[in-house]
């Protein structure tokens, strides 16, 4: 076949659109969420998690039974039976709504815990780190003092001295959390501090807060959100090791850890009570942990495409 | 002349601390050094890594506060004043610096980098951000719809070119370039250096401007000071120091830079021995040691700054000597 000249035809360049961006720029957040959505296990993360709580903050609402209503004709029910798809306990109380009490419980320790951590390491660590010099040596060896205390005798002194309950149990967890967090937090603030941006901020004339704020915060919450993601489960893990030692949140109230201790008690002739808090802690753990996987990860600027 | 900036005497002494929290050694980093810059023009600072040169800089930024001596800004003097009206004329001294890489933000878009200046000093209306970071960003060649992206998106050049638009947005007087081409690669160097010397002209400002290569400073600089271990051993006019230098280091520095002419001779002079440990620098002229005019003298006397011409200062003896007929007139 022959090609000819006429068959040809000049269609240009179109101008307007050379200039045009076709990536759109992506910030910080999205570029992350976008690597998280791309990793199976962080994604089934979440959705156990949402399943979770969701559990936790409506079925207790919509059950038929309370999570202290006692039914003494039907003590240590089968799962199924009338109606109580987790079975009943010693006392007749329906084991489903009580696993969902117990992960209000739990999940709300392990939420806040968190929380009180973070804002304590941040701003101890914050300061150690932008401070620097002797302030950061005296501080960090206050951190180093109180390493050595053995996390469960403080807390186990605490609850004795101000009584179970659940903000005991929140303190006497927080209480000696926040020390790695603070070390992560000075850590980071100190390997942001000088790089030549930050010294560009100074300056510029920026005042502390603007530059706390706007320069080194964002510049190291990605390995503080990774942290915080691992000590959710952590916290809920300590409370659960507390309520098994009888340390826990105070009857009829109920937490994961309050549960299984009580299904402990029965594990050869009713397995089903230890069995279900104990698939339901499990779950809640890993889910939080493959999420702090994830987060590492999408967080990781090194990472970055 | 106007001087924009002088300093006198300037002194950095870093203590080294002992186990015990005992002062052991003190580093000498910047060693009185004096020098003044006009408007308009620049200064260049060469020295061998760990001389003083980018500490020098940062001094008079007052991110690292002075042992001892002097800073003028436009007769002010600045060392002695309070960190809250330091803040306010921290605008007129700014900085680009070395690595383009690590000094812009990488959490911010461009536009967030170039407004925060704007916002600190309050340079204009907050409604004019746009348009001001628009200029800002023409001024370096940059286009509008950079502004929207972030530094990771821009190759060195063009970082180190915000770089530039950020440090002119407060208007400064004075600009420190702390090696501002030497991360970069040599095709892109000279777009910079032009870029910095269109900009000189267009807002007046005067530079201090830090680098190792001597084809650089040469091509950028009015006056050139040359640094080993925390002291100026010469300064002068560009072409003085370079057709005729004195000091036998700045001599051999620059027989070590390459000249690309396939006709002319290499002469090297090649400096033997390390640069020596500013905790424990030798006695006497500091170059004592690598010198191969050494005199009796050098060992025990250290050499000061002296004229030898109107514009050509020199710190050694052998100068002295040479030029002892000669100098009176310019004492």
């Amino acid at each position: 076949m022959e090609l000819k000249h006429e068959q040809f035809r000049v269609i240009g360049k179109d101008l307007s659109t050379a200039q045009k961006i076709v990536r759109p720029s992506l910030t910080y957040w999205q570029d992350a969420w976008r690597r998280l959505k791309k990793n199976p296990a962080a994604i089934t993360a979440i959705v156990i998690l949402t399943i979770l709580s969701l559990l936790a903050i409506f079925q207790p609402m919509f059950s038929k039974y309370s999570y202290s209503d006692q039914n003494l004709m039907l003590t240590l029910a089968r799962p199924g039976v009338e109606g109580h798809l987790f079975g009943t306990d010693n006392l007749g109380r329906d084991l489903f709504v009580r696993v969902w009490v117990g992960a209000r419980i739990s999940l709300l320790i392990g939420i806040t815990g968190a929380l009180i951590e973070l804002v304590i390491g941040i701003i101890y660590g914050g300061v150690s780190g932008y401070k620097g010099g002797n302030v950061d040596n005296i501080m960090m060896r206050v951190v180093d003092v109180l390493y050595v205390i053995p996390e469960v005798v403080m807390m186990i002194l605490l609850i004795m001295v101000m009584g179970p309950g659940l903000f005991t149990v929140i303190l006497a967890i927080s209480s000696l959390h926040w020390l790695p967090m603070a070390r992560i937090v000075r850590g980071q603030i100190l390997q942001v501090k000088e790089q030549e941006f930050v010294l560009a901020a100074r300056t510029l004339g920026a005042s502390p807060s603007r530059m706390i704020g706007r320069h080194l915060i964002p510049n190291v919450i990605g390995p503080i959100i990774v942290r915080l993601t691992f000590s959710i489960p952590g916290a809920i893990f300590f409370e659960a090791f507390l309520s098994f030692i009888g340390m826990g949140v105070p009857q009829p109230l109920a937490s994961w850890g309050t549960l299984a201790a009580t299904g402990q008690q029965q594990l050869i002739a009713h397995p089903h009570l230890l069995l279900f808090p104990s698939i339901a802690i499990s779950l809640a753990m890993l889910s939080f942990n493959m999420l702090g996987d994830g987060l590492r990860d999408a967080l990781d600027p090194r990472l970055r495409k | 002349m106007n001087h924009i900036i002088e300093v006198r005497n300037l002194k950095k002494y870093f203590d080294i601390n002992s186990r015990m929290g005992m002062v052991q050694h003190q580093v000498k980093a910047v060693d009185g050094v004096s020098f003044s810059v006009a408007e308009g023009e620049t200064l260049g600072l060469v020295g061998e890594s760990g001389c003083g040169k980018s500490t020098t800089g940062r001094l008079i930024l007052r991110l690292i506060k002075p042992t001892s001596g002097e800073i003028f800004l436009e007769g002010r003097d600045i060392n002695s004043i309070k960190d809250k009206e330091l803040r306010s004329i921290r605008k007129d001294i700014q900085i680009v610096f070395q690595n383009p890489y690590s000094a812009l933000d990488p959490r911010m878009t461009v536009t967030d980098i170039l407004s925060e200046p704007l916002s600190i000093h309050k340079i204009v209306h907050k409604y004019e951000y746009g348009k001001e970071v628009k200029r800002l960003l023409g001024l370096v060649g940059l286009s509008e719809q950079d502004g929207k992206k972030f530094p990771h998106e821009f190759s060195g050049g063009q970082r180190q070119r915000i770089g530039i638009a950020r440090a002119m947005a407060t208007r400064p007087k004075f600009i420190i370039c702390d090696e501002p081409v030497s991360a970069l690669d040599v095709s892109v160097q000279s777009q910079i250096l032009n870029l910095l010397g269109d900009l000189q002209k267009e807002m007046k400002v005067s530079y201090l401007f830090i680098a190792h290569g001597l084809n650089v400073i040469r091509h950028v600089s009015d006056k050139v000071g040359v640094m080993y271990l925390g002291k100026i051993v010469e300064m002068g006019i560009v072409d003085e120091v370079f057709e005729k230098p004195i000091h036998p280091y700045t001599k051999a520095l620059l027989s070590s830079a390459p000249v690309p002419d396939p006709f002319r001779s290499m002469h090297l002079e090649v400096l033997e021995g390390e640069i020596p440990s500013p905790v424990n620098p030798p006695s006497g002229c500091a170059f004592h040691p690598r010198c191969r005019h050494m005199l009796a003298i050098c060992k025990e006397k250290r050499p000061f700054l002296q004229h030898i011409s109107l514009n050509h200062k020199v710190a050694c003896h052998l100068a002295d000597i040479a030029f002892e007929g000669g100098r009176a007139s310019y004492a």
